[in-house]
């Protein structure tokens, strides 16, 4: 029992931190989930991770360390924000965190000559090393040959052949860490480059406190960079005014980050020798043949409109019998609520408010689902590089590069991450543009939106060859956003963000099969998270405007239907329906919501809208799924019919007062475009403020997306209407 | 080929399959120094698998895409 509490208690004297680095895309958070069993985001691209995340470690001897997972990089002169976060962690140039005790890096076997570049880089920081040689599977189906025993004796640091998506070789690896945290030998450094160098990185480095060696290596050599600038402004002009004399005194022709390239390229070709074997580098793969239709001009681009239509199409397609099905549960629990529960505001908010509203969103899960599904499996079969790079050609006019499509890509699921994942960008302002149009692509949370209106509205009619025409205009909302972000991204390029064209460098890496456990780790997390969202954020609103159009309950309205009632005695049950609806309309009149919306109605009006969804939509300004459960309170209330708890019928009943549909059309594309083209998710412009560090640019992103929405809307409308779809 | 020639030539001009070896990379700017790290350095096997506006080469056992205008910045030796 001692020794339980004991090793309990260990963890929080002094673990030891040990981070994780690398290239980008060479499996180092596949291996930190393994080793911790954590969920973090895996995917077959360069540049998923782009955070540092912690997770404990379990060695074999019951003691625990802290596995640090941090953004790949090619090398230590860092060259974008992602790549930034790693060195700066690894040089210990953060604050709040834990000192690293040592470094696992994660190497790509069959990019192992490139892999090591790094690995030179970091036998220099005075931290022992441990290679986790992965991919050895598909090093080996390319007929390569890596003999690990030599190659960690040439390297002088523990190689340790792994397979980390086949969790194989995982306990040699945790025995080696083990005894590595605990003894820490700093591997001796290899002289690869010239001892004038060190000379004066150590003199430097003695003069200035919380200075390393390593450091002063690192900014002598990148003069220009990223990193360097960094480093130079944190250490002040003195600092700055050594570092330059250093530089002169051992610079002699060619600039020291040409001469460091080589120097260590000639290091890992001599640890190479006789290490690697490679019968044909140049071979072709079969990803290069697949690559010659899916990256060609013309069928790489139709490819693309082809997945695309597909996805759209298969998530109507797909989810329908899974949404009756919940649609199904909702009726009965609302009907079973009606029952039990007391009739008078109880009854209304579990019923109208909590069942109608938060049961209406959660209807579209199966949808989620779906799209995150297609989200996973492009992510990880290798397609996202490729769809960036035909994207480049696009991107180019308006001033951004295939980089940007990454993250924007990624805004489809949600703009969070899109906006985080901005900081594989290297330019400042490509990626203050980039996070300013992100939140215009169709993120998840749009989705209940265009589904609800798309499923009541869009005739269910096949176009062409299984194409439907609910497929077509979802497709066709998620382009809206994208032909927007283009002359968005643009204008801002020429004016507030202007600068030089920057260069696209990106890593195609090879297709594979796309992992299940991956695949189905990011639907299950969405999943999740949209339920946790409809449970606590969508709840919470939806309650609000419940109370909003529930109160205050009016004396004379009830007095004067009573009346009518008594005297109508006897009548049919068809009258009495009708009596009561008049009834529930008049009460939703004047209700605070519904005094508020009838101030509102003149600026929502000219885009084909009627009080209560002028109202939906601006309470839907927190978080975008809110107006699917906000419609839903509204029709629930003004209604009698107890049966139907379903949006989609009473969104199709609605009139206007004079008895004229609400919604048809043209009324429906118009919102769907509003919401389409619409800032509305606080947590979006958090982000955006946090990564800028400016007030000025969520502030910028809102007030623009909010003026196109608007704009968007009217003009949909008019045109619906000019075209005679009304 | 009608002619060959000894001159090393950028990679902007090759063919979609040639193939051949860095000469050098040019430029002191981060893309060329990226490039260089990634093993782009003389002697280093070649190969353009895409040409057009943006083009895709193959360093070594990598596979980049870059534009046209900036793989300008590499020369390159074609194999015959
Ligand atoms: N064939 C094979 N695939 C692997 C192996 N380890 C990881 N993968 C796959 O490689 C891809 C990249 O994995 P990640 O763990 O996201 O790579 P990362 O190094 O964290 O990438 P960044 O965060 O972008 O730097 C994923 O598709 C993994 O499923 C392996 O040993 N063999
Ligand atoms: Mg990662």
């Amino acid at each position: 029992m001692a020794t339980d509490i004991a090793d309990r208690e260990r963890p929080y004297v002094g673990r030891a931190t040990v981070a994780v680095v690398g290239n980008p895309n060479t499996g180092k958070t596949t291996l930190f989930n393994a080793l911790t069993g954590l969920s973090q985001r895996v995917g077959n691209f360069p540049g998923v991770t782009v955070e540092r995340k912690v997770g404990q470690l379990t060695l074999p001897d019951k003691s625990a360390i802290d596995l640090l997972d941090l953004p790949g990089t090619y090398s230590l002169s860092a060259k974008s924000p992602d790549e930034l976060i790693a060195v700066e962690a690894l040089m210990g140039l953060l604050k709040s965190e834990s000192t690293i005790q040592a470094v696992l890096v994660v190497l790509d076997a069959s990019n192992l000559r490139r892999s090591l570049y790094i690995v030179s880089q970091l036998l220099e920081i005075d931290l022992p090393l441990v290679v986790a040689l992965n991919m050895l599977d598909v090093a080996k189906a390319r007929g390569i040959l890596i003999d690990a025993p030599a190659l960690s004796e040439r390297l002088g640091v523990p190689v340790i052949p792994i397979q980390a998506n086949k969790r194989t070789g995982l306990d040699e690896l945790k025995e080696v860490l083990s005894r590595v945290v605990e003894k820490g030998a700093v591997p001796s450094r290899s002289p690869i480059l010239p001892q004038a160098w060190w000379v004066e990185a150590e003199q430097l480095a003695q003069k200035y406190e919380g200075v390393s060696t390593g450091l002063v290596l690192r900014v002598l050599i990148d003069n220009q960079n990223t990193f360097a600038s960094h480093v130079v402004e944190r250490f002040g002009d003195d600092f700055a005014a050594d570092l330059h004399a250093s530089r002169a005194k051992v610079n002699v022709g060619d600039a020291l980050a040409n001469q460091e390239i080589e120097l260590r390229y000639g290091w890992v070709d001599e640890a190479l020798d006789g290490v690697l074997r490679d019968p044909e580098p140049l071979r072709v793969t079969r990803s290069d043949r697949l690559d010659r239709v899916l990256t060609h001009p013309l069928w790489g681009s139709l490819s693309f409109a082809v997945i695309m239509a597909f996805v759209f199409q298969s998530i109507f397609s797909w989810a329908v019998p899974l949404m009756d099905g919940i649609d199904a549960l909702f009726g009965t629990v609302g009907g079973w609520a009606s029952g039990y529960l007391p009739e008078g505001a109880l009854q209304s908010m579990v019923v109208d408010g909590v069942i109608a509203g938060v049961g209406g969103v959660v209807i579209f899960l199966p949808q989620i689902c779906i799209l995150f599904l297609f989200i996973a499996v492009l992510e990880d079969c290798g397609y996202m590089a490729r769809a960036a790079l035909l994207m480049d050609r696009l991107l180019t006019p308006c001033g951004l590069s295939g980089k940007s499509f990454i993250p924007l890509l990624s805004s489809f699921a949600c703009a969070i991450p899109g906006v985080m994942a901005t900081r594989t960008i290297n330019d400042p302002k490509d990626r203050i543009a980039t996070m300013l149009v992100a939140p215009l692509m169709s993120c998840s949370a749009r989705l209940p939106v265009y589904a609800i209106f798309i499923g009541a509205f869009i005739p269910d009619q096949n176009v062409w060859g299984g194409i439907g025409l609910q497929g077509l205009t979802l497709f066709a909302l998620y382009c809206v956003g994208i032909f927007v972000a283009i002359p968005v991204a643009w204008i801002l390029k020429k004016t507030l963000l202007r600068g030089q064209p920057t260069p696209f460098l990106l890593e195609l890496p090879s297709y594979k099969i796309p992992d299940v456990g991956t695949v189905g780790m990011r639907i299950y997390q969405s999943g999740r998270h949209f339920i946790e969202r409809a449970g606590t954020l969508i709840l919470a609103a939806t309650i609000v405007m419940w109370a909003l159009a529930y109160f205050p309950r009016s004396e004379t309205i009830t007095a004067h239907y009573e009346a009518e009632r008594e005297r109508l005695a006897g009548a049919s049950e068809e009258i009495l329906d009708d009596l009561r609806a008049k009834e529930a309309g008049e009460m939703l009149q004047q209700s605070f919501l519904g005094r508020m919306g009838q101030a509102l109605e003149p600026v929502v009006e000219p885009l084909g809208w009627d009080w209560r969804i002028g109202m939906a939509a601006l309470a839907s300004f927190p978080a975008r799924e809110v107006i699917v459960a906000v419609l839903g309170t509204i029709y629930s209330l003004g209604e009698v019919d107890e049966e139907s708890t379903s949006l989609r019928d009473a969104l199709q009943a609605a009139t206007w007062s004079d008895g004229r549909k609400v919604f048809n059309i043209p009324v429906a594309l118009s919102i769907m475009v509003f919401f389409a083209l619409c800032a509305q998710c606080v947590s979006t412009l958090a982000v955006i403020q946090r990564e800028t560090g400016a007030w000025r640019w969520p502030v910028l992103t809102f007030v623009y997306m909010t003026v196109l929405a608007y704009i968007g809307a009217f003009v949909t409308y008019r045109l619906g209407m000019a075209l005679g779809w009304g | 080929m009608a002619y060959a020639t000894d001159a090393a030539t950028p990679l902007s001009i090759w063919g979609r399959g040639d193939e051949g070896t860095i000469e050098s990379v040019s430029g002191a700017n981060q893309l060329s120094a990226r490039l260089r790290e990634v093993g782009a350095i003389p002697g280093v096997p070649v190969r353009v698998l895409r040409v057009g506006s943006t083009v895709v080469i193959q360093v070594g056992s990598s596979r980049f895409c870059l534009r046209k205008t900036d793989a300008t910045c590499i020369k390159g030796m074609k194999a015959a």
